[in-house]
């Protein structure tokens, strides 16, 4: 299934739920924002593989070398937002400047350049495009509305890359300016690395080398910008994933600790236990019952 | 079960006619005229537990903040903005969620708000 809405300004909106796919290479005219509202999808950007989750998206400049891969027994939800050069060029400038500067007619010195990462999916950005998704398959025809849509989706990616980007480069601690800005791009491949191989066994040597840091160094410099080590980030995105498989899934428990990657049951409901204060089977009964009586609402 | 609660919102307006006209043509309200022992004036349906009674006389309890909830505040916000309602800025974030505001004729001042769980 796939629906696309292009709007005149030219923007577009891609609505995609497949098992499989490989995209060729694209070369977009647009900027990219892609989502991922229900099981993964690979996505090679820059000969980088990244995978996207439902807590997760990506975003690619204009003119970014990337194809993508979907091979999956369930089917996949996907969304891409195609946002055109202009629009996200004004959005910049609100974003970036005051009021004041704005009715000056201040120009912003460079193009928009986005960060080509995993970025988490803030629940503003997932209600508006579950609303952006529920509305492109209604049929709904109103521009201004799916522009509202996107205005919010792009602001939303702002402030995420803000927090992201901007506060955890500025929690770095480096004398040379040009050093922290290497460490900071390496520590993303960490994340990025972290984010995309939950689900398998991840060896901190492999991070490291995957990131070109030594392990010493990425334990140190991790914490620093994060707040956790790259183990306690892991352990915290398996959790958060398999709650979302327990609020979203009937998948028995057996499969969502494959799904997430945690190797046995008991150090996960420990450590579920630990975290979110109850047992997985416990936590979806409750939600169970809480969605029961809120039809009743 | 939970119990149903119902909400009565009293707004005072300087005219009847003009409030009926923009209840029921900007904002595609449901309005019906209503002349109780204790209330007369017009009752314009928000939703199955929203009532807004309109008035041109005073009542205790009465409003001039009207706060009203939402499921999908964007769509509420363009909808309303294409039928000629004035917003006073546009949908922002709070901690409780998105928010939009417009106002009557009158100055009342109507909060859409889409209740977003931060907590999850």
């Amino acid at each position: 299934m796939r629906v696309v809405k292009e709007l005149s300004n030219q923007n577009r909106i891609v609505y995609e739920r497949t098992c499989g796919m490989v995209s060729k290479v694209q070369k977009e005219a647009a900027y990219v924002i892609k989502f991922v509202l229900f099981g993964m999808e690979k996505c090679v950007v820059n000969n980088r593989a990244i995978s996207i989750f439902p807590d997760s998206f990506t975003v690619l400049n204009v003119e970014t070398d990337h194809y993508r891969v979907i091979d999956s027994a369930t089917p996949v939800d996907s969304l891409s937002l195609y946002l055109d050069a202009n629009f996200v060029t004004d959005l910049n400038k609100t974003f970036f400047l005051d009021q004041e500067q704005l009715l000056d007619g201040v120009e912003l010195k460079s193009t928009p350049h986005f960060i080509e990462t995993l970025y988490p999916l803030t629940v503003d950005l997932k209600c508006n495009i579950n609303h952006l998704k529920h509305q492109l398959l209604e049929g709904i025809d109103n521009e201004a509305l799916f522009n509202e849509y996107l205005h919010h989706c792009l602001w939303g990616y702002y402030k995420v890359s803000h927090q992201e980007i901007t506060e955890k480069f500025q929690s770095l601690d480096f004398l040379k300016a040009k050093t922290k800005k290497e460490v900071f791009r390496r520590l993303l491949l960490a994340k990025e690395f972290l984010n995309s191989n939950s689900d398998k066994e991840v060896i901190l040597e492999d991070v490291a080398n995957y990131c070109c840091l030594s392990v010493n160094h990425l334990l140190r410099t991790f914490k620093s910008a994060y707040g956790v080590s790259p183990h306690q980030y892991l352990i915290q995105l398996r959790l958060n994933r398999a709650k979302l498989l327990l609020k979203t899934t009937r998948y028995p428990l057996s499969e969502i600790l494959c799904l997430v990657g945690f190797e046995n049951a008991s150090s996960f409901v420990r450590l579920f236990k630990a975290n979110v204060g109850t047992t997985p089977l416990k936590y979806r009964k409750a939600l169970v019952q809480h969605y029961f009586f809120a039809s009743y609402k | 079960m939970r119990k149903l609660t119902t909400t009565h919102l009293y707004v005072k307006v300087s005219s009847l006619v003009n409030a009926i006209t923009f209840f029921s043509e900007q904002l595609n309200l449901q309005v019906k005229h209503t002349s109780l022992r204790h209330f007369s004036g017009a009752v314009a349906l928000y939703d199955a537990t929203t009532s807004i009674f309109l008035s041109e006389k005073t009542y205790p309890g009465q409003t001039t903040e009207i706060w009203l909830n939402t499921h999908d505040c964007l769509e509420q916000y363009c909808r309303l903005k294409s039928n000629g309602v004035w917003f006073k800025a546009q949908p922002h974030y709070m901690s409780a969620g998105l928010l939009a505001e417009f106002v009557d004729a009158d100055g009342n001042s109507y909060f859409i708000l889409e209740r977003r769980n931060y907590q999850d």
